[in-house]
């Protein structure tokens, strides 16, 4: 579970990645998938201006959006969550048994015959960021998109950077893109002025949303019932106004029992819905990157020096070619 | 997993990184082996210029290594010398040696099955075609 006030208990870096980043991927990737669908424009340039026939890893490919946008090189998807890669599969196969000839008009236009639809020009597997099982020197270009940020260390997110750089042939290059502090425009508000360190909420919603709680035991209810008029015809005249009063103040008291009752059942509905909501809310652990600090990470690798470097949609991005 | 992909993982354990023994991983002869043929030409015609573009970054002796691993001794013992060029006037046994690339390569897909590290001796799983190079926490 990720519990928010745990976190901070956690002393191990592993650990805390294990239960804030890789468990809480693998509860949420199923809805977390169907968000991930729109290629960012400068990875896919990136992408899209790789010279034909060249082979690319994708650490922390996520659901694989990335693998199959061009047909002429070879990409390599690898992320820590079984879930996310079981996605990043499917739609993979997916798209390899989809024709080309089947594509609409509208998908036409959007560019997607460049895609991969039809062919197979990628794969996937589990692996960890920080051990990849590929030989080094081996490939020709690297992306990492908004996957770094989730090593819980500067010496972690270094080595990260640093193990992508092994990975590549002398000149090739690496698109890598973090979170930023910096994001005065989105709806989360983070600026430069705040901790760089925190825990981000995911609710599953919809399809995805688990409203199974463990049931409270039930009390018995008594129906509280009001009656419409008091009985009188067997009561003396004399005794029938004291008869009523009773009457009056026992209605009276009923109505305050139901409305107590109702009172406690919207409560308990609330509680409920509050429950359910936090069953279903997964704290993920974020470094958010200020400005300059994805460049430094990279440079302190050794292995890189900078092509260029920007900030896109609340992230730093930055090309680097390797030494 | 493809059997292209073979060709260029190896052990997850950091110590085998100085073991020519951890490149390419050993596979298991009982691995399930799946092989979808394409019919499409004109995908065909694609991929092998895919292939022929590929072909300097393939490990020759990893590849044929795999596939007798795997029960396959059809490849020739040196890697074919192909160009763009070369596409046009295929003789006969070039012909040959793309498809049995293309079949190889491309369309053939591990499902379910292992593969161990001549290093270290780590063995990993292959379910339902995706293989998992994850490491046990004393490992990695």
């Amino acid at each position: 579970m990720s519990d928010p006030i745990k976190f901070y208990q956690i002393q191990d870096n592993t650990l805390k990645e294990q239960e804030y980043v890789h468990e809480v991927y693998n509860q949420i990737s199923d809805h977390f998938s169907k968000t991930r669908y729109k290629p960012w424009p400068i990875v896919k340039n990136f992408l899209m201006t790789r010279p034909d026939y060249s082979i690319g890893i994708d650490v922390g490919c996520g659901n694989g959006k990335y693998l199959q946008l061009n047909k002429n090189i070879f990409m390599l998807g690898s992320d820590r969550s079984s879930g996310l890669i079981q996605c990043a599969y499917d739609l993979m196969k997916e798209k390899e048994n989809t024709k080309v000839e089947t594509l609409t008009e509208a998908e036409i236009e959007q560019g997607y015959t460049s895609m991969c639809f039809g062919e197979k020009r990628s794969d996937v597997m589990i692996n960890d960021g920080l051990s990849l099982p590929y030989q080094n020197d081996r490939f020709d270009f690297a992306i990492s998109i908004a996957v770094i940020h989730h090593f819980s260390n500067e010496e972690r997110r270094i080595q990260a950077c640093k193990h992508i750089g092994e990975k590549l042939k002398k000149g090739g290059e690496a698109l890598i893109y973090c979170w930023a502090l910096e994001q005065a425009d989105s709806r989360r508000g983070y600026n430069e002025s705040m901790q760089q360190d925190i825990l981000v909420p995911w609710v599953l919603e919809g399809e995805f949303k688990n409203e199974k709680i463990e049931k409270a035991p039930k009390q018995s209810k008594k129906a509280i019932k009001e009656i419409s008029k008091p009985d009188l015809s067997n009561v003396p005249k004399e005794q029938r106004s004291q008869v009523i009063k009773a009457w009056k103040e026992e209605q009276a008291h009923l109505r305050k029992l139901k409305q107590e009752q109702e009172l406690k059942e919207l409560e308990e509905k609330k509680k409920k819905e509050e429950e359910i909501k936090l069953k279903n809310t997964k704290y993920r652990y974020y470094h958010l990157y200020k400005k300059g600090e994805l460049e430094d990470n990279i440079i302190k690798t050794g292995l890189f020096y900078i092509v260029e470097s920007g900030y896109e949609r609340d992230n730093w991005w930055c090309i680097c070619k390797k030494k | 997993m493809k059997l292209l992909t073979t060709n260029f993982i190896k052990c997850s354990v950091k110590a085998c990184d100085a073991s020519v023994s951890s490149f390419p991983l050993k596979y298991d002869n009982q691995c399930e082996i799946e092989l979808n043929y394409e019919e499409d030409e004109s995908i065909i015609e694609k991929s092998y210029q895919f292939l022929v573009g590929i072909l300097d970054k393939i490990d020759w002796n990893a590849l044929l290594k795999v596939c007798a691993d795997l029960g396959n001794n059809d490849l020739p013992p040196n890697k074919p010398v192909l160009t763009q060029d070369s596409l046009l006037s295929l003789n006969d046994n070039e012909k040959l040696i793309l498809k049995q690339l293309f079949n190889l390569l491309i369309n053939t897909e591990i499902v379910n099955g292992s593969m161990k590290c001549d290093s270290c001796g780590h063995v990993y799983m292959i379910k339902n075609g995706i293989p998992n190079l994850l490491l046990p926490p004393h490992l990695s």
